[in-house]
């Protein structure tokens, strides 16, 4: 089985201890309890503004894809046309990946840490942590997620993500292939009232070029993420995700 | 194909994980050895049988299975835990094993026996009804917490989050508030909490019923009231967790499990992508719309 050893580009920046934290020179300290100072405003629940976004109801838009992209989309679209969701196994609740995960209309949360900077879903209660320690992270094979690794460049996360499947849709027709590489870029803006997510897919396989994509958050002050099964809402003849999602 | 399933090790989980991913690789995580990959849906070696007919008290803890070995090693550089008695953040792995089967000592009511008796026997017919993780649906925080593979504790100002590998579990426990009036019914359920001295204490209602109580087939109603503390020990490099159950529609009055011990681990905090739901349809025990196939 092939691994890959995923390595940071950078180390974090701006570290300061949390109080109650114990260095010594014989006892490593505990990265999950260094918070970087540019970190904190991301933290607390976000709403996506889907007009913003540029989502589904508000002018999605269509990549430039490769003749197998344009056709693997067709072919999807159609299928999804006559009631056939057997190529998009989120529509019996798999894990969407990333970054179709981040699209959904549900309110997401994120903790950030010095080891890991964790980003809570409500859809179907799945989260992903984004290891922000500088250690190498091995692949130990390709999911939906992926493997995430990131570094702060001043208040910016960056965020690379390696070993991403093959079985997932990078939105809800657009196959992607186990080559897919994505860069995700986090920033609060205005205030701390807005997040900014910018990420850039290159799929040499489906994307005639890389896709940018820009999603805009709210931040919703005291928020809470509810609880959600997706599997029990197929049990009530709803659909896992919406239309176009 | 892999698929992203976890094992356990208690037998009546495995019985019902082998049986939903039939025919599908299975990997762990870093402490897992290849042995435990199974295809044919036989419980890997290193593990007692359970005790057959169920067991009348506590039963004694078993070596780790030799599956389970990767787990002991612990890296050299491991840092200390965080010294604060109030913050709990951190990955923790129980690395004690036990084989529960039916407990014939948890103080039943006869018909919340029979409930758990039918669901202990249904093990071995090899389509196990007693526990929602054959259909990936979470089975519950105390079979969670139990259970022998990583998970991690974050603390906002506002909540203890509790993240799970298996069937990527969240708990939330919102700390300093009231237990809402009405409470929508969760596998969760609902949790409020607050500190006593240097104990958690959690309090949680509004449990789905088909959860289960530990690892044994233990059931419980909608009228359940769960209490868990948890507390640092031996400076952190442990964590207890004792969970008392008052539930008078089935139990004659209220009980607790024994101490659950989790050791420290900061080295495993990087928890693994669970999709159970990615095997939907695709054996014959879970039909398309996530439910069993004999109901």
């Amino acid at each position: 089985m092939r691994k890959l050893i995923f390595f940071p580009l950078a180390v974090s920046a701006g570290m300061t201890l949390a109080s109650g934290a114990s260095a010594s020179a014989q006892s490593p300290v505990y990265r999950g309890e260094v918070i970087p100072a540019s970190a904190a405003p991301l933290e607390g629940v976000w709403q996506i503004d889907l007009k913003a976004s540029g989502l589904p109801g508000y002018g999605a838009s269509v990549p430039a894809l490769t003749a197998e992209g344009e056709a693997g989309r067709r072919e999807n679209q159609s299928r999804r046309k006559n009631n056939d969701t057997s190529f998009d196994l989120t529509a019996h609740c798999s894990n969407p990946g990333t970054p179709r995960l981040m699209s959904l209309p549900e309110p997401i949360q994120i903790v950030a840490r010095g080891d890991d900077v964790t980003v809570l879903f409500q859809w179907n209660h799945l989260y992903r942590q984004i290891h922000v320690d500088g250690k190498a992270h091995e692949v130990e094979y390709p999911t939906a997620t992926g493997m995430s690794v990131g570094h702060w460049k001043g208040s910016e996360l960056i965020v690379d993500v390696a070993g991403r499947n093959d079985k997932t849709l990078l939105d809800d027709a657009i196959p992607n292939s186990a080559d897919l590489k994505v860069e995700e870029r986090y920033k609060v803006t205005e205030n701390g009232t807005r997040l900014s997510y910018t990420v850039t897919l290159t799929d040499p396989k489906f994307l005639a070029r890389a896709w940018i994509r820009h999603f805009v958050f709210d931040k919703v002050p005291n928020g809470k993420i509810g609880d959600d099964s997706c599997l029990d809402r197929l049990l009530e003849k709803q659909k896992s995700v919406p239309d176009g999602f | 194909m892999k698929s992203s399933a976890v094992l356990t090790v208690s037998v009546a989980v495995l019985v019902l994980l082998a049986g939903a991913s039939e025919g599908a690789q299975i990997s762990g995580g870093p402490g897992v050895s290849e042995q435990a990959v199974s295809t044919s849906g036989a419980p890997p070696e290193g593990l007692p049988p359970m005790p057959p007919g169920g067991s009348d008290g506590p039963p004694p803890e078993i070596p780790v299975p030799s599956f389970m070995q990767g787990y002991l090693n612990v890296p050299a550089d491991n840092p200390a835990p965080i010294a604060d008695p109030h913050n709990l953040e951190g990955a923790y792995l129980n690395l004690h094993f036990f084989m529960p089967g039916l407990r014939k000592d948890y103080p039943w009511k006869p018909e919340a026996f029979q409930r758990a008796k039918a669901a202990a026997d249904s093990l071995g017919e090899g389509v196990p009804k007693g526990s929602l993780s054959d259909v990936c649906r979470q089975p519950g925080m105390t079979t969670e917490l139990d259970l022998n593979f990583p998970f991690k504790i974050l603390q906002t100002g506002t909540e203890v989050i509790l993240l799970f590998e298996e069937y990527h579990s969240v708990i939330r426990v919102h700390m300093n508030e009231p237990m809402p009036a009405k409470i929508k019914t969760s596998y969760e359920g609902y949790s409020i909490g607050h500190w006593e001295g240097d104990k958690l204490v959690i309090e949680t209602k509004g449990i789905d019923s088909r959860t289960n109580l530990g690892l044994s087939p233990a059931p419980h109603g909608p009228n359940l009231s769960q209490t868990l503390t948890i507390e640092k020990k031996k400076g952190g490099q442990e964590l207890e967790l004792n969970f008392t159950f008052d539930d008078p529609d089935n139990y004659t009055r209220p009980w607790s499990l024994e101490p659950i011990r989790v050791n420290w681990r900061p080295d495993l905090g990087a928890l693994q992508e669970y999709d159970c739901e990615e095997t939907v349809g695709l054996t014959q025990h879970m039909t398309p719309d996530g439910i069993r196939a004999d109901q």
